[in-house]
């Protein structure tokens, strides 16, 4: 493992080497390349049925939104106004009168938006700069990783603040900035799984046979990045779903009145006293989703982390 | 150990330039004029924008006003708010204490929670006791802590009507937010300890001190706990970032008067400075701490003392 002389994020460095590493050895194994008996494990792990049930949830909420929601999410006064559960309004109505069942199911549509934008973003700069770094080592290395230790010294939310001052807020000036701050521990990963896969026989046997740079980069080298990467992306899902619902709730992400459940939980806390179902269902929301993914991501790193198996 | 100390503190000192390069170059990005700012829908005349100009050092070249931002910082000037012209360090004075205070209890919290379940859960690993700590710890750390703080607001304060709503920043309003995010945090480091604790359980020095007739718990406490607490203190380190990140939101449920509210306002406002103020020293905090981290691993592995 390379030492880093730059011990502020040395740990991180290690941590995430380790994980690259650890889901290096996995790849190797012949029976894990076999997608379909990878796949086949993961439907016997109850942790990850659980975990899938919970997404498919809010996956079918965010995509049948028009025919599950009773009320289109904006549509005023459709019952009378702060009502609890009833029958017409299954979780209760807001201050406007708005179904609050209508407003949770079209919220999934904002959370996944947050969760999968972020693993975009993350996983399109972050590959590239990993892979750029790692594989053309010198000073290319130095340069790129010292720029991405440098936005791992800033806790995320506050380089995601920095973000929305230079962008202006809003819902996807949001989510681009948890993006943002969710590329360094993508190049990271990606140019720690890069290094050992260079010295790998079948590297030099690409190169051997005349295979170009990045046809040896992308051809050979990325694919073994892959499983690292999902393992990563678990882990930062249910992390950007909950920042975006944090932007939203301090007024930075999703304005009113989109039906965002960050947003949603800002008119929970003015009517704490008298409406807690404001508050309960868009929380519970959030826990759903959140749980879902970590769940699922609890399972797929025992699969692809061998060393974890068993625990 | 001293000379890892000296590179150390050398490459804490090109970090920090590098946050506080980071930190002025947003200035010279964010679009719009500062002096719109400042003027406040007032008339714009050439004079007036050439005055504010020159009273903020706007004028001069970048390469000059990024020393003069360094000189500043290195003074302990963060520079002047543009909405009321206050220091911008005075501003954050206060609020940053408060911040920090609610990170550090949060964190204490987590710390003493997440220490014992984790290792009570290693100690009867794959007993009922296990499996309900961590079916626990995976709904603690699924719980976003806004929804948490408002069920606490609602419970202690509303119903029970024992902890203050409302408060002035004093020690009974930080109860609330502070074991908003400890919980949350000892979720996480419980997890931590417990997969740390196995994994040192495992190795061949415990299984000789369980064979040499030591007691569990001795073997626990003696042998075990020390190795296993490197990871949980680089875990601790790092989610002191996460702390900070989520002071800020927690802050706007429990009115609790830090960083968090004027973070909100100054964005809204596009008052850079204090932004700039904000983010400058949440990282710098960020760094410190851990580098506090890694001078802990000393402490706890004595045999790195040799290298």
């Amino acid at each position: 493992m390379e030492v880093s002389n730059e011990p502020v994020t040395q740990s991180t460095q290690v941590s995430t080497e380790n994980v690259a590493n650890k889901a290096l050895k996995s790849v190797k194994k012949p029976y894990e390349r076999n997608w379909a008996d990878f796949l086949r494990r993961l439907l016997k792990n109850r942790k990850a049925l659980f975990g899938l049930f919970l997404l498919a949830l809010v996956v079918i909420s965010a995509i049948f939104a028009p025919w599950i929601a009773p009320f289109p999410p904006d549509k005023l006064g459709t019952g009378p106004r702060l009502q609890g559960s009833s029958i017409n309004h299954l979780f209760g109505t807001d201050a406007l009168g708005r179904d609050l069942f209508s407003r949770v199911i079209y919220g999934s549509q904002t959370a996944l938006q947050a969760g999968i934008i972020t693993i975009g973003i993350a996983t399109a700069f972050g590959t590239l700069i990993g892979l750029v770094a790692g594989f053309y080592g010198g000073w290319i290395d130095v340069l790129l990783m010292r720029f991405i230790d440098l936005l791992l010294a800033f806790p995320a939310i506050f380089l995601a603040l920095l973000v929305l001052a230079v962008l202006g807020t809003g819902l996807t000036n949001g989510i681009i900035a948890i993006g943002i701050s969710t590329i360094p521990g993508f190049a990271r990963i990606v140019r720690g799984t890069v290094l050992s896969v260079k010295a790998q026989d079948y590297v030099l046997a690409a190169r051997a046979t005349g295979s170009s740079n990045p046809r040896i980069l992308f051809k050979t080298v990325f694919p073994n990045t892959v499983a690292p990467l999902i393992v990563l992306a678990t882990l930062v899902f249910p992390s950007a779903v909950l920042a975006s619902a944090g932007l939203s709730f301090i007024g930075l992400g999703a304005q009113p009145p989109s039906p965002d459940w960050g947003a949603q939980l800002v008119d929970g806390q003015v009517y704490l006293r008298t409406a807690p179902w404001l508050f309960n269902f868009p929380g519970f929301a959030i826990f759903i989703t959140v749980m879902g993914s970590n769940l699922l991501g609890d399972a797929l790193r025992d699969l692809l982390d061998p060393q974890q198996r068993g625990r | 150990m001293l000379k890892f100390i000296f590179r150390r503190l050398l490459a804490l000192i090109v970090v920090v330039f590098g946050i506080i390069t980071l930190v002025f170059l947003m200035r010279v990005i964010i679009p719009g004029d500062p002096i719109d700012t400042m003027l406040f829908g007032r008339p714009k005349t050439p004079e007036v924008v050439a005055n504010l100009k020159a009273a903020y050092g706007l004028d001069q070249p970048l390469i000059v006003q990024y020393f003069n931002y360094i000189l500043g910082v290195a003074h302990g000037d963060l520079g002047k708010s543009l909405t009321n012209q206050r220091y911008v360090i005075d501003e954050i004075g206060d609020r940053y204490v408060k911040t920090v205070t609610l990170a550090v209890s949060s964190l204490l919290i987590g710390l003493v929670l997440g220490l014992l379940f984790g290792t009570v859960a290693a100690r009867y690993k794959n007993t009922a006791i296990d499996t309900g700590i961590t079916a626990f710890s995976l709904i603690g750390l699924s719980l976003s802590p806004i929804w948490l703080g408002l069920v606490m607001i609602n419970f202690f304060g509303v119903q029970l009507q024992i902890l203050p709503i409302i408060g002035n920043g004093d020690a009974v309003q930080l109860i609330m937010p502070a074991l908003t995010l400890g919980i949350i945090q000892a979720a996480i480091i419980s997890r931590f300890v417990r997969s740390s604790l196995l994994e040192v359980l495992g190795q061949d020095y415990i299984r000789t001190a369980s064979s040499k007739g030591l007691v569990q718990n001795q073997v626990m406490v003696r042998h075990a706990y020390r190795n296993a607490m490197i990871p949980v203190v680089t875990i601790t380190g790092l989610q002191f970032g996460a702390l900070l990140g989520g002071a800020v939101i927690v802050e706007n449920i429990f009115a609790w008067p830090g960083l968090g509210q004027l973070a909100v306002k100054a964005i809204g406002n596009r008052d850079y400075p204090v932004i700039q103020g904000i983010v400058l020293v949440a990282a710098i905090t960020y760094v410190l701490v851990n580098l506090v981290v890694d001078l802990l691993y000393f402490w706890i592995d004595p045999r790195l003392k040799a290298h």
